[in-house]
């Protein structure tokens, strides 16, 4: 039985999309458009999905368990019968930590080969 | 939403997979609707953010669809894997079928299609029909402008000595434009050029290597340019090499050497006057059309030139009704990309029937996979009603079904294409005779493999949409409720019409086979007029070692001698053409019968010349008269013999002996009195019905032919190739330097039946595929209907019916599919019979024998296919049968 850790090194690394998208699932869960405007601000408009984009990276992340679509959906949201919501699932979770970390090592690793200050921590 | 930009984006989500589209399009079209909520206002804004929403639409379907194909790639795999054996037979199948059909297209493609490796290959033209003199080509160079860099060639076998020994080596000799109009540039040293045109003999002793004679017979050297090489009676220099793959334009041959044709009036003495000779049609004329004329317009300005060039090049002190025929000449224009070549005229047309055939053959091997597929998707009926019936869309299976036969089609197309790649040099070997070495490039190239590739995916739509539609009509309740679908009655008649159609092409097959192979037994059975299994011939060219005519006539003589004393040799003689000559010669002459002047006739009459035991030693039996004797030399009256087909056209009614024949005109004019009447017998192909030929004296020629053919004829039948060596050691103490070549008269007329030969071992390897998958396919069908009515076999049994009788039952079952498809194989046969005319000799291509013969032996196999089948239903336990059930 793999341990999580090990399970969740499986999908490193993630493209940047895919890792935004997770992340901005991981306060609370949102729908497709939300996720849109949370990744481009995230990124300062960097990353910016078009839908077609998006919804290709969530059938991927379903597919995967990465995350899953909650149901049902509770009453206060009933805005739109299309919308859907989605949430991270523990593997997702696990998924953005091990990324973060990677992506952190790497960041390091690069800052110490070229002579660069450690960053301030983050506030 | 509403507006033209939402209309369009909803239009544009039918791009997306049918899965994908059903599961996010509307909460795709929900998120397009708030971004453009939010989106900057105005005609600008609201178009870029339309034109960054669709781009985005179209960026995503193709990858949707190559992640949905991906699945499916590997689900088929994991299909097959878990099924290996018909996994292993339908991929054996398909490569069977797909290798053969592209072992055969790699053929046609090298012979016919493929381009000349040439600049702009679709620019070249070819004059019709070829066989021109060197002065109707100097007239047409100067008098036809709308054909660039007009140049001549000809392609022949020469004695070059390499290492000290006069070797026959295919020489192409050409007019100075070729290698700039072909655009071929050396790969080492030049080409030739213009300059090298002047019949002055010092510039034109210039030589050009192909690629393949380089690396053979120097290494690669690039040291090779000035190095001199003896070609027939000329030093030449090596100037250059040409470049790997330029063979010249003619497919098929791959001469060694190019020389200038203005070298060629030094290599024998007899040719000095070759360029200057107007009625010698020897050589093949091409050019390039100017860009942007067609080549219509270009042949209507030939059409213009060419009287005024026939009128130039024909003297006025030509005869007026030689000249007549002479200047009645017709040409025209030909699409020359493919160049022009005698290979490709002899073996065209057999090389297509055989395409024919093949593509029956892959026909039927789709039909046994189609079978295949058949039967295995009964099994996965389960299968597919339960996705169904979980919510899978029809249109998903059927996706599904597709890509498994894809990845079917590509898994045996791969071994298919090696097949292939051995199966066409095969091919070519087989095609190649000792004399006419056929040399093709059949490396698998873009264009076969995009056939092989494109076949491929053809039959596995073909084979897969069936299975496929009937999924998409599948029933999921029913199957789930326990009905088993497809083992219904009402869809076994497909299964069976796709038997029986296979069993019709296979009969078609077997029966060409049969046809040919019956037409090559009568052609080797026929008696020809020559005792082939004793003679052997020796080809000597005593003018390729620079023997003048006196010299030559000796040599002859002291050949004759030699050869007659050999022990083990009965009898010996010369001839000018050699016996079955093929394309090694012919003399074709016209002939004044009873006083007439010679006049141009319909029937062409044929000559040789031969010294006397010519007919003693091949067999050839003399009907009346005498045969010549030594006596009947220059001194003594001239004389002839004529073969029987001569008798019966000129003397139907009186004795030819005694009787005149007149040839030559005026001066040249010579009468000859017939002594004797020779049997018929092959002149040039031993399947060609008698030709009329009149035989002369050699010692009665003007000179001694530059070239002779020694016929041996050994004492004990069937050995002829055991006096071989005597004969050489023989030829070589008369005069070691004079090249001569051995074969049997058995080769020669081996050689004579290529085509033939050719056909009919393909159409047999592929009459025994095709009956073999057909037999599978009728015991595929069979056995699966006694699985099925196991139960209704048992009640049978059980109700006392005789187990005979249900064998019979099956047979009859079996036997009724096999009766149709020989039936409409028979039509098929029958209506097709016409296509291979040209080979079959001696018979009628519908000769009922053959059929006959074709018909039980393909219902023999049938029978076999059906009684295991038939016997496993006659030996059902009743009890075990009904127990299952």
């Amino acid at each position: 039985m793999p341990t999580p850790r090990a399970d969740a090194e499986r999908f490193l690394p993630l493209t940047p999309a895919a890792f935004h998208v997770l992340v901005s699932l991981v306060p609370s869960e949102q729908h497709g458009y939300a996720v849109l405007k949370a990744v481009e601000e995230r990124s300062d408009g960097r990353v910016r999905l078009g839908a077609g984009t998006l919804y290709g990276l969530i059938k991927r992340l379903l597919e995967d368990g990465l995350i899953v679509e909650v149901v049902p959906r509770s009453a206060a949201r009933l805005d739109d019968p299309r919308r859907r919501y989605y949430r991270v699932t523990a593997l997702g979770r696990a998924v953005v930590v091990a990324e973060t970390e990677r992506l952190e090592q790497a960041a390091a690793r690069a800052r110490s080969a070229m002579g660069l200050p450690r960053p301030e921590p983050a506030s | 939403v509403k507006g033209l930009g939402a209309r369009i984006y909803r239009a544009l989500l039918r791009l997306l997979p049918a899965e994908f589209r059903d599961d996010f399009g509307p909460e795709m079209t929900l998120v397009v609707e708030e971004q453009r909520r939010d989106a900057p206002s105005g005609g600008a804004g609201r178009l870029r953010f339309w034109l960054g929403a669709v781009s985005d639409l179209l960026r995503a379907a193709p990858r949707e669809h190559a992640a949905l194909m991906k699945r499916d790639v590997a689900h088929a795999f994991r299909q097959l894997g878990a099924r290996p054996a018909f996994a292993a037979s339908a991929i054996a199948v398909l490569a069977l079928g797909l290798g053969a059909a592209t072992a055969v297209y790699t053929l046609v493609d090298a012979l016919v299609l493929r381009p000349l490796p040439v600049r702009e290959p679709e620019r070249l033209v070819w004059l019709d029909k070829p066989g021109f003199s060197y002065p109707i080509f100097t007239e047409l160079r100067r008098r036809l402008g709308t054909v660039e860099g007009l140049f001549a060639w000809s392609v022949d076998d020469r004695h070059v000595t390499w290492r000290d020994t006069p070797v026959r080596t295919s020489v192409l000799a050409v007019t100075g434009e070729f290698h700039r109009t072909l655009g071929v540039r050396a790969a080492v040293g030049r080409g030739l050029g213009p300059e090298d045109d002047r019949p002055g003999g010092e510039g034109s002793a210039v030589a050009v290597l192909s690629d393949a004679c380089w690396r053979r017979r120097f290494d690669a050297d690039p040291g090779v340019l000035g190095r001199t090489l003896r070609l027939d009676q000329a030093v030449v220099t090596i100037v250059g090499v040409t470049p790997p793959g330029f063979f010249g334009v003619a497919p098929g041959l791959d001469p060694e050497i190019t020389v200038p044709v203005a070298l060629l009036p030094y290599l024998k003495p007899e040719d000095t006057q070759l360029l200057q000779r107007h009625a010698q049609a020897w050589l093949h004329v091409m050019g390039r059309l100017p860009r942007g004329v067609r080549r219509e317009q270009a042949d209507a300005a030939l059409q213009v030139a060419w009287p005024q060039v026939l009128e130039a090049a024909t003297p006025q002190s030509v005869p007026a009704d030689r000249r007549a025929r002479l200047l009645s000449r017709r040409t025209a224009l030909m699409p020359g990309g493919s160049g022009f070549s005698r290979v490709r005229n002899q073996f065209a047309q057999p090389v297509w029937l055989l395409f024919a055939l093949v593509t029956l053959v892959l026909i039927v091997a789709c039909g046994t996979l189609l079978n295949l597929l058949l039967a295995r998707n009964l099994g996965r009926a389960r299968e597919m009603a339960i996705r169904l019936a979980l919510g899978a869309s029809r249109g998903r299976l059927v996706r599904q079904l597709l890509t498994e036969g894809l990845v079917l089609a590509v898994l045996g197309a791969v071994p298919a294409v090696a097949l292939a790649w051995g199966g066409s040099h095969v091919l070519t070997a087989l095609l190649s005779t000792s004399a006419d070495r056929v040399v093709l490039d059949v490396t698998p190239q873009g264009r076969v493999l995009a056939f092989a590739g494109g076949l491929a995916v053809l039959c596995s739509l073909l084979f897969a949409s069936v299975p496929a539609l009937a999924v998409a009509r599948t029933d999921p309740e029913r199957v789930l409720r326990g009905a088993r679908p497809g083992l219904t009655p009402r869809r076994w008649p497909w299964r069976r019409a796709l038997v029986a159609a296979q069993v019709a092409l296979s009969l078609v097959l077997v029966t060409a086979a049969a046809v040919f192979g019956r037409s090559l037994r009568s052609v080797l059975a026929r008696d020809a007029g020559l005792d082939r299994h004793r003679v052997l011939v020796a080809h000597l060219d005593p003018a390729a070692a620079g023997q003048s005519g006196p010299q030559r006539s000796a040599l002859y003589a002291r050949v004759l001698e030699a050869a007659r004393a050999l022990p083990g040799v009965e009898s010996a003689s010369l001839a000018l053409v050699p016996p079955v000559s093929h394309d090694e010669g012919s003399w074709t002459q016209n002939v004044g019968v009873n006083g007439e002047p010679p006049l141009h006739e319909a029937v062409p009459t044929y000559f040789n010349t031969v010294s006397p035991g010519h007919f003693r030693t091949l067999g050839t039996p003399l009907a009346a008269g005498r045969d010549f004797t030594p006596a009947d030399d220059a001194r003594a009256a001239r004389v002839a013999i004529v073969n029987a087909a001569c008798a019966r056209a000129w003397f139907p009614a009186a004795s030819p002996l005694g009787q005149r024949l007149t040839m030559g005109h005026d001066r040249s004019r010579q009468d000859l009195i017939i002594v004797g009447v020779a049997g018929d017998s092959a002149y040039q192909w031993l399947q060609e019905t008698p030709r009329r030929v009149v035989y002369l004296p050699y010692l009665q020629l003007d000179e001694a032919p530059q070239t002779a053919v020694l016929s041996v004829r050994a004492a004990a039948p069937g050995s002829p190739g055991t006096v071989a060596p005597a004969v050489r050691a023989a030829l070589a103490a008369v005069d070691p330097r004079v090249p001569a070549r051995l074969e049997t008269l058995d080769a020669r007329v081996a050689e004579s039946l290529v085509s033939e030969r050719v056909l009919t071992a393909l159409a047999l390897t592929l009459g025994a595929i095709a009956t073999l998958l057909a037999a599978c396919g009728l015991y595929g069908v069979l056995s699966g209907s006694v699985t099925a009515r196991t139960t209704e076999i048992g009640i049978r049994l059980a109700l006392g019916a005789p187990r005979r009788r249900l064998l019979g039952a099956v047979l009859k079952e079996g036997l009724a599919v096999v009766a149709g498809g020989v039936a409409v194989g028979l039509g098929v046969a029958w209506s097709l019979a016409h296509l291979a005319t040209r080979f079959v000799h001696g018979l009628s291509p519908r000769d009922p024998l053959a059929t006959a013969a074709a018909v039980v032996a393909l219902v023999a196999v049938s029978a076999l296919a059906c009684y295991v089948p038939a016997r496993r239903a006659a030996a059902v336990d009743p009890l075990a049968a009904l127990r299952h059930e």
